[in-house]
């Protein structure tokens, strides 16, 4: 609800996050085929200085932070999204059909950092049962996320339900599956592609915790949180090791949630 | 477990005390100046990164509080407290962000046209979307309130690990790590009933409220 209603123009919020989201994964996406420093190379000095050659230092391992950076940061996201697809995958179907056989539910649930709390429940869990691999962090954003999603889906789908369209159309004789499609669903995307990114940011607080608790070496044995883990020791010699990280998790999860906020005023006007 | 719920309880209950107050200020301080940039910031960040920072700068840089470990309680209070101070604000104030969203967005989800209503009495738009907002949060933050509540005690394992804590976070974790089944179902079952317990506290002071409100009127 907002008390005065939004200038047309360009959003400038929009842009800024989504600007530093793309970078982000532009750059994480080039680890793929190039890092400045291959880190299966031959181990440098460790704990070089920044600056110079090596633009945020290196490691006690030896390992050029950019490269490392850029490869850890890849590891989180490809987890994390996993973790949102099969998320959104599950729960908005799961909530879509909620909202058609019981209405609305009783407030509108929205994603926040709170999954964490679960989340870190199900790791554990899955650690003690079996074992810490990508696995598990992608099934501890996964299991949560989908019953978040599920809630959050719920009360726009239903609002969409009650449109007299679908009324008619119902009326015209198509089938609550069909209507639901023909209907329904093309007004649902915004609000899934914003609640998937909000998810995904909450996803990847998620996936940094699990690697800081060593409850999830992400695909190549890196990750955000991991990093911050394993450099924990040397921070007061070089400061940067444990900033750098951190910095990269907090500005990816704000610019995720910038998009997503940008959306939602697009969708309804609220923010 | 009773000595792991010595270091855990208080540093909960602590972490807690300031995520409300943190929330709250930032609440309050959007209605005076509508900002969201710094609750969403503070949410952003991870618990066990705040921790890393708080090292880097209090005890590292400024040396006033020791950056790990515990002193029990029994042999010096005043150092056990102090052990639990830095870990306390470590969660407590990207918990204290989190409260603050909680807040921000129930008062931008009014009911659509009662703004307009109270605009059209004479209400300034600031005022009507304050008067809005305490009346959707008197039903609503006990419930608020227990999520802060479960995320916090929650969040303990986080810290417990970076500041060497010996609560009962880092029993669970270290047993799920070790994949020692009995102890971690002790554990985790404690740690899960807790939760529990707090958030249902919690939301049990909404009868005490509607009581009150019961009476008022």
């Amino acid at each position: 609800m907002i008390a005065r209603p939004d200038l047309p123009g360009i959003r400038w919020g929009l842009v800024a996050g989504g600007g530093v989201g793309l970078l982000l994964a532009v750059l994480a996406l080039t680890s793929l085929v190039w890092v400045p420093f291959p880190l299966a190379g031959p181990p440098l000095t460790p704990l070089a200085e920044p600056g110079g050659l090596h633009l945020l230092g290196t490691d006690q391992a030896g390992r050029d932070v950019v490269s490392l950076l850029m490869t850890a940061a890849l590891s989180s996201l490809a987890v994390a999204g996993f973790g949102t697809l099969i998320a959104l995958l599950v729960g908005v179907p799961a909530g879509a059909l909620m909202a058609a056989r019981f209405g609305a539910g009783p407030s509108p649930g929205r994603v926040s950092g709170l999954l964490l709390a679960p989340a870190l429940i199900v790791a554990m869990l899955l650690t003690a049962l079996g074992s810490a691999g990508p696995g598990t962090a992608i099934l501890s954003v996964a299991l949560p996320g989908a019953v978040a999603a599920g809630l959050a889906a719920r009360a726009p789908v239903a609002m969409l339900l009650r449109r007299d369209y679908v009324a008619a159309a119902r009326i015209a004789g198509l089938n609550a599956l069909s209507a639901m499609q023909r209907h329904v669903l093309p007004a649902l995307l915004p609000v899934v592609a914003a609640l998937g990114l909000e998810l995904f940011a909450v996803a990847i607080l998620v996936e940094a915790s699990l690697g800081f608790l060593g409850l999830a070496a992400g695909m190549s044995g890196t990750g955000l949180g991991v990093m911050l883990r394993d450099t924990q020791g040397f921070m007061q010699i070089r400061p940067l090791l444990a900033i750098a990280p951190g910095v990269t998790i907090v500005s990816l999860i704000l610019a995720l949630q910038l998009v997503a906020r940008g959306l939602r005023r697009g969708i309804d006007g609220t923010a | 477990m009773l000595e792991r719920l010595a270091v855990t309880l208080p540093l909960a209950l602590l972490a807690f005390l300031i995520s409300v107050a943190t929330g709250l200020g930032l609440a309050a301080a959007d209605a005076a100046v509508p900002m969201r940039a710094p609750a969403a910031l503070l949410a952003a960040m991870p618990a066990f990164w705040a921790g890393l920072l708080l090292i880097l700068g209090v005890a590292g840089g400024l040396k006033l509080l020791p950056a790990s470990g515990f002193v029990p309680w029994q042999s010096n209070p005043a150092a056990a407290l102090g052990s639990l101070l830095l870990p306390a604000l470590a969660i407590g104030i990207p918990g204290g962000g989190q409260f603050a969203r909680l807040l921000l967005r129930e008062a931008d989800a009014g009911a659509p046209g009662a703004i307009q209503r109270l605009r059209s009495a004479g209400m300034t738009a600031a005022l009507a979307r304050r008067r809005l907002a305490m009346t959707r949060l008197r039903s609503t933050l006990p419930a608020l309130l227990g999520q802060v509540f479960v995320a916090v005690w929650i969040g303990s394992v986080l810290v417990e690990t970076l500041f060497y804590l010996p609560g009962l976070g880092r029993l669970t974790l270290g047993a799920a790590l070790q994949h020692d089944l009995p102890l971690f179902a002790v554990a985790l079952f404690t740690l899960l009933a807790l939760a529990l317990l707090g958030d249902t506290l919690l939301r049990l002071s909404q009868m005490l409220l509607q009581r009150r409100l019961r009476e008022a009127a």
